[in-house]
Order: structure tokens, then sequence, then C-alpha cells
């Protein structure tokens, strides 16, 4: 078990950090590498240590990390996307806190109920977005047959 | 999909509204939910078996206004049936009746019977008798038979104010009471060990109701705030439709939105 743990941490790192080399290649020109630094994440193989590049846009001169452009989607910086989904499907089914029980008996690490409250909400409130901007379906016919409208 | 009939159901439950530092009264805020459904089948072919599945099911549930929320329900079963026959089945409610006459105005709207059988219980009390005699027209869908028999009862004098609560129960949901007779007889009753398609109660959304809204929104000593409330609820809905739900988790977001929304 231990061993596929770390064979799960170890494809994780070289994923992500073949990840952004590709992204920062293609961007070249408008991006430059400054240096890696690591971020602590919570994954189903327990904590990475993730490589994260920091890069400086040439137009303006900003300084950022590529976790910034390519996770807008994610609720937490600690906890990775499938946790983040594992997160929000126990929530859905108990409270918080027993929630954060299980995910952290899954993951190996203690995970605090606040960051499932955070993925809850933060993937309810997008879901919900998305609901409302949604095209919305055609009128019922005797909608459009009433007067007032 | 063109169907036969269309049952749609329609019910609001109340949630504990989170008040930081109350010194006033509790609050509390309505959750509405809206059901569609094609007919009912049998869930296993076990001779004896009753338990019955919803076609078609679809539930939609939501903590905005109920003006909104109407419009969302009236949309889902227009977008997604062309039902060739349509009923709607709720409680007594104001709300709901308004709800009807808006955007479901060609629809028949069925009062729930047991919502019915509950005002008559609170106006007989445990006299038995009486309720058998009063409910008698009542499941015969006949609203004029009902005021008749009620204005006649011995518990009149007694009970006053149930008795006026009882009677404006029934005059105000007399088209309710009287819609059951309206439905076509072959969907209101069954063949065989086939179950009918239309039930005079709203069960199933009843139940809908305990399994969505009060095993997770109503345990001891929890309180909400209608949009998070909101949001947990729609990801409760999407988890309760497994490709939906992975399709979701796939997908990238059109959307940037503040990593702690409020």
């Amino acid at each position: 078990m231990e061993a596929t743990r770390a064979a799960g941490c170890q494809l994780y790192v070289e994923a992500f950090r073949a990840l952004r080399e590709d992204w920062l290649a293609w961007r070249r020109d408008r991006f430059t590498a400054q240096r890696w630094r690591t971020l602590q994440w919570l994954t189903p193989f327990g904590v990475v240590a993730l490589p994260v590049r920091v890069v400086r846009q040439k137009a303006s001169g900003r300084y950022f990390t590529l976790s910034q452009v390519l996770f807008r989607s994610k609720a937490t910086r600690l906890l990775s996307p499938t946790v983040e989904q594992a997160a929000c499907a126990a929530a859905t089914e108990q409270n918080y806190r027993p929630a954060a029980r299980t995910l952290s008996r899954s993951i190996g690490t203690r995970l605090g109920p606040w960051l499932v409250w955070a993925c809850v909400q933060f993937h309810g409130a997008r879901r919900l977005l998305e609901l409302q901007k949604a095209p919305p379906p055609p009128r019922p016919p005797h909608d459009r047959a009433r007067p007032d409208q | 999909m063109t169907v036969p009939a269309l049952i749609s159901e329609v019910d609001s439950t109340w949630l504990k509204a989170q008040q930081r530092g109350r010194c006033g009264p509790v609050r509390h805020f309505p959750v509405h939910l809206g059901l569609h459904y094609t007919g009912r089948q049998r869930r296993y072919h076990a001779r004896g078996a009753t338990s019955l599945r919803l076609t078609h099911k679809q539930l939609l549930v939501s903590t905005a206004p109920l003006a909104r929320f109407g419009r969302q329900f009236h949309l889902h079963a227009h977008r997604l049936f062309r039902p060739a026959f349509h009923v709607l089945l709720s409680d007594g409610d104001e709300g709901l009746k308004r709800l009807r006459q808006t955007h479901f105005p060609q629809t028949p709207g069925v009062l729930d019977r047991w919502h019915i059988a509950q005002a008559v219980l609170a106006f007989t009390g445990p006299n038995q008798a009486e309720f058998r005699r009063l409910m008698r027209s009542l499941w015969a869908a006949d609203s004029q038979a009902a005021l008749r028999a009620l204005s006649q009862s011995s518990l009149r004098l007694q009970r006053p104010q149930e008795f006026h609560a009882l009677f404006g129960y029934l005059q105000a949901n007399r088209q309710g009471i009287d819609a059951w007779r309206q439905l076509p007889r072959r969907l209101r009753t069954g063949r065989g060990r086939t179950p009918p398609a239309i039930k005079s109660g709203s069960g199933a959304l009843e139940k809908n109701i305990e399994v969505e809204i009060n095993r997770r929104f109503k345990r001891q000593g929890r309180s909400w705030q209608p949009e998070r409330a909101e949001r947990l609820l729609q990801l409760k809905r999407l988890l309760a439709q497994p490709r939906p739900w992975d399709r979701w988790w796939r997908s990238q977001p059109r959307f940037t939105l503040k990593p702690h929304p409020p």
C-alpha cells in the first residue's frame, strides 16, 4: 500500500511538472520562467510537494504562479481537484465534520471541516452560476400567446 | 419527449434561518420542491411486492422566491415533456395555488387527499364516525356534498373555530377537490397488477422532501443561510445524477469565481 501511495505521489509530481513545462513552452513569448517553488497538496495518495513555477508576464511585469492560471476552478489552495470532488460528495451526504473525518481517513492526513465547507460553497456557487447563465429553453407556446408579454 | 400523462407535484418546506447572536424570534425561510413524472411502475415483479418506481422522474429544488421557482418549474416541464394530459398536485397552500394559476392555467390542480384528511381530522378530533361521514363525500370528490355534510355536523356548535377553519379550507379548495373527477379514468385506475399513473396524494413528493431536505438540512441544531443552502441543494441534485456529476467535474468552468464566495 505504501509503495502504491509513493508511486502515485511520484506520478502526480512528474505529471504536474510536465504539464507546467509544456504550458510555458507554448507561451514563451508572453511569459518568462523565474524559479521553482513547491506547493503542499492533499491528493488521494496523501500530501504531495508539487513543483510550481513562478512566471513573470512580459507585458505587465507581474509575477504569479501557474496554479493561479491553471486551477481557477479550484476552491482551495490545499486540496487537489479530486479531493475537492470527494469532499463535495461527502458533504452532501452528511455534515462537514463527519465528511472531513471520512476524507481524512481515506487520504491519511488530517483535514479540517472548513476546507470541506469551502469546497461545497465554491462548487455550489459555480453550479448555480452555470445554471443561471445557461441559455434558457424556448418559451412555451401559450406564453407567447399572452397579450401582456 | 411525448408522453400520455405528466404528473407534477409541488410543495414547500421550511428551513431554520441562521441568526448570529439572535435576540428575537426564530426565523425560517421556504424551500420549494417540484416533481415531474409520467407514471408509476412496479420496482420488483415478485408476487406481493408493493414497491413502485416513478417513471421519468425529474426533481427541482430551490430556495428561490416562489415566482421564480414557478417559472423554472414550468420551463422544466415544457423543455422535457410533451404531455397529452397534464395534472398538478399540491396541498391547499395559497402561494402554490397562485403558482398554478400563473404558470399552469390550463392544467387541472388536484388537492392532495392526505392534507384534506388532516384538515378534517383537526375538526373531528377522535370522533371516528364523524370523520368517516365527512370523508365519504371527499373521497367521492364532491365538494358540494362535503360542504353540505359539514354544515350538518353535530360538532359544529362544540368546535366553532375548527368548523370555520375547515369550512374555509374546503370552500377555498373546491376546484382542487372536484378536479379528481376530471381526470381520465384510465389514468386514475390501475389494471391488474399495473398501478395507476396518478394517485390522489402527493406522497411521492413528501418522501422526496424527507430524503432531500429533512435528512440533511433539518437535523438537530442546524440552521442555514438561504444562498448557502441553495448551493448545497444544487450539489446534492447534481450528485444524484451520476453522469452529469462526472461530466461536471470533467468540464472546464466557463466563469471565474472568487475562491470563497460569501
